[in-house]
């Protein structure tokens, strides 16, 4: 394997795929005096799997939080499908989350008042979905990423693996064009985490959704398309060689 | 292939109220344990200020449908052509320390007035009674009553006729009375109407002032409570709506389902307010405060406040959870607080404290005194001083807790945890300083007040344990005799009375003057304690600070006792002599002072005045300490007398006036109060420091892992929630001795600090600390298992 400047990607179709459908540019961020990103720059292309790797601390979490308009950046842009996410209101980024983005993270991203089966139709029933589809489309995922039999129980009352896959279903439910995962199976063990990997990349694949995918585990990694290393807020892309 | 359903393109917020109203509710019923916990005690605090408050609306209310009903049974003795009068003799009837009053009553004819809550007049030997003392009559305590009440019991009276359920009242029919001649009652007539305009009756400012204060201080606890309740699990809350915000829900879209949250509970409030308050009504004709009762249907608030109420309760705990929220930013990420951290600003926390004082300053003592303006100025002045204490507690403790440093690792702990939010544990103990400020302030006054009005908790006489019985002087010798025959009856004085106006008064029937007091030098001494007594003598009483009224040689006319028609009878002139022996009543005595505003006379000195027959006497009993129910001994004993003789204990209740009996029931319930808000504060201290641990279950579990004892992380609880109450015991006794000083600078009393009552109040904080912090051990046990540390 060895560390090159340019897209696998785009080398791999000789340079003419299609458009990004994310792109971070220049990306800057600082928390008081500690830089999280330096520069940084970000292509994601539709129904990638791309990994964003680093030790602790590098920033890789900044970057994915900048990319999905979580947190703005000092400077640089993001665009979405053409569009600067940096020039939208809040409503409309708030619109952007619900309807094109899904997210898993290591833990906390679901509401432990809402069922299992609640929280999957809850970026439905926000935006407007009426419960009975919303609730049917939920019952498909659940039992997509077989965990069906936990949709009437709260999250507190099921385990790490299962709630991870909650929370796949969750960001999966809408169709999302990306999807954010920050350290997935960062709580679980190596078998939770390679099913809760495996349910969440077919899945992706399925529906043709991009997957932003920060981890620091190699094996974790290895699910990806393309790995891009963070190393002290800077962005360097790897030539993946398996 | 999996089904994925897409959002809708278009902008959901101008449509999602109803949504996430909806998501709010089912977030705040349907979260399982901490949801309902939540839910339970948000209910719980909501529903207590609901029916304090709702209470508090019906006070007017009750007051003025007891006016109502006590006007109501007021008697008019001017003549109404046309109408036969009843005749008309006021008694009352001591009974254990209560007063049973009642009257004579003989209709002399068809159309003579009926008393309000009776049909028709009960005939000889017949009686009507209030509800309360049927029951008495009819229960085992009420054994010793029955002999004097032998009449056959006709009726009940209604509620029309009473002015509380607990009124013990009775209508007791005669024969004929004497249309001339003394009564043992002053109040005999003959009774044309009964019934007069309401609002004549207005409250003593000074009362007026006290019950403001109160209220005040009872208030704003409340106020605080329903605050914090809206406040609990807020840490949960901010990282549920963070969680929501990452799915795609608005700033403002959160905003409003955590309004819907604070909505249910205060919907749940309100209705378990509401129905609090419809058992305290039911129960309300039960509750007694030293004779005190009213009337279920009295207990209705007053529309506008109970409106207020409903539409303020909600939006106070909608606006809490707002306000919290102001400068907080929920991201998907987490919450974060906005801007720098802001140091609290003392400009307008001590400006309330200056107002209060500057209001109080301006209420001079003057002319004034008692005027709305002053009222007002008292009322403003309490007002603004007590809700300055919770203002500047939070700045206080930011400012002391910022210099501390140090100590003992549970020390250190505590301290740290405050330093890094004071805010939420100083609101909560503002609450307790509120209590404690208020309630100091007020037993302060009341300590001052009870002087005036002349109410102590002990007697502080040498002589006291006095009966008197009212009678005339015909009956006044059979009447001894039949006293000295009664073990209850250690000594008797046998007094006459005259009254008496100035010469050249042009008021010649309305206003009696002076007292013309005929007793033995026997009687003279034991009463006004003068060593030597010759029968010829005529003593001038007087007690000290009292202006000197009566000089030798002041002539004045002589009255004899009102007939049923109200009239008194001119019986001739007096000068008092020349020789007359001035006599300084002393404090010890409590008979002493009954024979102010007027001349005692031996029987010698009375020997040239030709009194008649038909004045007042009375015989002052002193009983015997060693007999139970003295009083009631002799009331029994002279039930034969029925009309002729009015038996008053000056132990009883019924020796208070309104204004006393006002008092009295003012510092009940200001007590009781002070109690249950301090309650109120301690249920917010718990919820608080429980909602620490659940918080903090992690770090607590770390700190329990690294080896950290369980009895340091006790302490450091304890200091958590010791440290703001003692701060506020120290604001609040401060405050509240400068609002007593305030205040009883403008009256006539003077200021007493009474140490002890602080004491009770300071020490009852400090046990509600220890309570808390004991409640709270089980909680902290729970925490500090290593199994909090484990995620997967």
């Amino acid at each position: 394997m060895s560390v090159t400047t340019s897209s696998a990607y785009q080398m791999a179709t000789g340079g003419q795929g299609p458009e990004a459908l994310l792109r971070g540019s220049d990306l800057t961020k600082s928390f008081g005096p500690t830089t999280a990103l330096d520069h940084a720059s970000l292509a994601i292309y539709p129904g990638e799997v791309v990994a964003v790797m680093g030790s602790s601390g590098s920033g890789k979490s900044t970057l994915l939080h900048c990319l999905a308009g979580i947190i703005p950046p000092d400077g640089g842009t993001v665009h979405y499908a053409g569009t600067d996410i940096g020039a939208m209101s809040d409503a409309q980024r708030s619109a952007l989350r619900r309807r094109d983005f899904g997210f898993v993270f290591q833990f906390g991203q679901l509401v432990p008042e809402l069922t299992c089966l609640e929280n999957v139709t809850l970026p439905l029933r926000l935006a407007g979905l009426p419960r009975r589809p919303a609730e049917a489309a939920a019952r498909e995922w659940l039992e997509r990423l077989e965990v069906t039999d936990v949709s009437g129980k709260r999250p507190g009352d099921v385990s790490g693996g299962q709630g991870q896959r909650v929370a796949v279903a969750r960001a999966l439910v809408t169709g999302p064009k990306v999807v954010f995962a920050d350290e997935p199976t960062g709580a679980l063990d190596s078998l939770n985490g390679e099913r809760v990997m495996g349910l969440l990349v077919s899945a992706a694949k399925d529906t043709s959704a991009a997957v932003v995918l920060v981890t620091h585990e190699a094996r974790v990694a290895a699910y990806s398309d393309r790995e891009v290393i963070v190393r002290d807020g800077r962005t360097r892309e790897m030539e993946l060689s398996r | 292939m999996t089904a994925t359903v897409s959002a809708p393109r278009t902008s959901v917020e101008k449509n999602s109220w109803p949504r996430d109203f909806a998501l709010g509710v089912r977030l705040a019923v349907g979260g399982g344990r901490t949801s309902w916990m939540r839910l339970i005690l948000g209910t719980i605090g909501i529903g207590l200020a609901v029916a304090v408050l709702l209470v508090f609306a019906s006070f007017s209310n009750i007051m003025h449908s007891r006016d109502a009903r006590t006007n109501a049974s007021d008697r008019t003795s001017t003549v109404l052509s046309g109408v036969s009068p009843t005749q008309y003799i006021q008694v009352n009837e001591p009974y254990q320390g209560n007063s049973i009053s009642g009257a004579y009553v003989h209709g002399t004819g068809p159309n003579s007035p009926v008393p309000p809550g009776i049909t028709s007049l009960p005939g000889p030997n017949q009686i009507v009674v209030s509800p309360a003392l049927a029951d008495l009559l009819n229960s085992d305590a009420g054994a010793q009553l029955r002999p004097r009440f032998p009449q056959q019991i006709v009726g009940t009276i209604g509620e029309a006729g009473m002015r509380g359920p607990s009124d013990l009242l009775f209508y007791a029919g005669t024969g004929p009375l004497p249309t001339s001649g003394a009564i043992a009652s002053s109040s005999e007539m003959n009774i044309y109407a009964f019934g007069r305009n309401p609002g004549s009756h207005s409250i003593d400012p000074t009362l007026m002032v006290l019950a403001i204060i109160g209220a005040v201080a009872l208030l704003i606890p409340i106020f605080i409570f329903v605050s914090v309740s809206s406040r609990i699990a807020g840490a949960q809350r901010d990282r549920r709506l963070a969680a929501l915000r990452l799915v795609g829900a608005g700033n403002w879209q959160v905003r409003r389902i955590a309004a819907a949250e604070s909505l249910v509970s205060a919907g749940t409030g309100l209705v378990l307010g509401g129905l609090a308050f419809l058992g305290i009504r039911a129960l309300a004709p039960q509750i007694d405060v030293l004779g005190w009762s009213t009337f279920s249907d009295d207990v209705v608030p007053s529309l506008p406040l109970a409106l207020l109420i409903v539409l303020l309760v909600p939006v106070l705990s909608v606006g809490t959870v707002l306000f919290a929220m102001r400068r907080t930013i929920i991201e998907p990420l987490g919450v974060v607080r906005g801007g720098k951290p802001v140091r609290r600003r003392v400009w307008w926390r001590l400006g309330l404290i200056v107002l209060g004082v500057g209001l109080l300053f301006l209420a001079k003592p003057s002319s004034s005194h008692g005027s709305n303006s002053w009222v007002v100025l008292i009322a403003g002045g309490a007002s603004a001083l007590l809700i300055g204490v919770p203002a500047i507690l939070p700045w206080l403790l930011e400012r002391i807790i910022g210099r501390v440093q140090g100590g003992a690792p549970s020390w250190q702990l505590a301290i740290r945890r405050l330093q890094m939010d004071s805010g939420t544990p100083a609101r909560v103990v503002g609450g307790v300083a509120v209590v404690l400020a208020g309630a100091i302030a007020l037993q302060l006054m009341l300590f001052a007040t009870a002087n005036r009005y002349n109410v102590h908790s002990s007697p502080d006489s040498t002589d006291n344990g006095w009966v008197l019985v009212g009678t005339t002087a015909a009956a006044a010798d059979q009447v001894a005799t039949q006293l000295a025959k009664l073990p209850a009856a250690k000594r008797v004085d046998l007094i006459q009375t005259v009254n008496a106006i100035k010469a050249n008064s042009p008021d010649t029937a309305d206003q009696m003057d002076y007292n013309i007091t005929v007793t033995s030098c026997q009687s003279i001494q034991r009463i006004l304690h003068v060593a030597n007594c010759v029968d010829g003598q005529a003593f001038l009483p007087s007690s000290q600070g009292d202006p000197v009224r009566i000089k030798p040689g002041d002539a004045w006319n002589m009255f004899g006792a009102h007939d049923m028609a109200d009239h008194p009878k001119l019986l001739g002139s007096y000068t008092v002599p020349n020789n007359v022996i001035p006599v300084q009543v002393p404090t010890t005595t409590t008979m002493g002072p009954y024979l102010g505003g007027g001349v005692v006379l031996t029987p010698g000195a009375a020997a040239g005045l030709n009194l008649p027959s038909d004045r007042y006497a009375s015989a002052w009993v002193l009983t015997d300490p060693n007999q139970l129910g003295a009083a009631d001994q002799i009331a029994n004993g002279l039930a034969a007398f029925t009309w002729q003789v009015n038996v008053d204990s000056l132990t009883s209740g019924d020796a208070l006036n309104a204004d006393q009996k006002t008092f009295v029931t003012i510092r009940s319930a200001l007590l009781a109060g002070s109690l249950f808000t301090l309650l109120l504060a301690g249920v917010s201290m718990l919820v608080l420091a429980l909602e620490q641990v659940r918080e903090r279950r992690r770090p607590l579990a770390v700190l329990a892992a690294a080896g950290v004892p369980r009895t340091a992380l006790g302490r450091s609880l304890l200091w958590q929630t010791a440290i703001p109450v003692v701060l506020a015991v120290v604001v609040a006794v401060g405050t509240g001795i400068g609002l007593a000083a305030l205040v009883i600078r403008m009256t006539s009393m003077t200021l007493q600090i009474d140490w002890f009552t602080i004491g009770i109040f300071a020490g009852a904080a400090l046990v509600l600390v220890l309570l808390v912090t004991a409640l709270t051990l089980p909680a902290l046990r729970s925490a500090m298992r290593l199994s909090a540390l484990r995620t997967e």
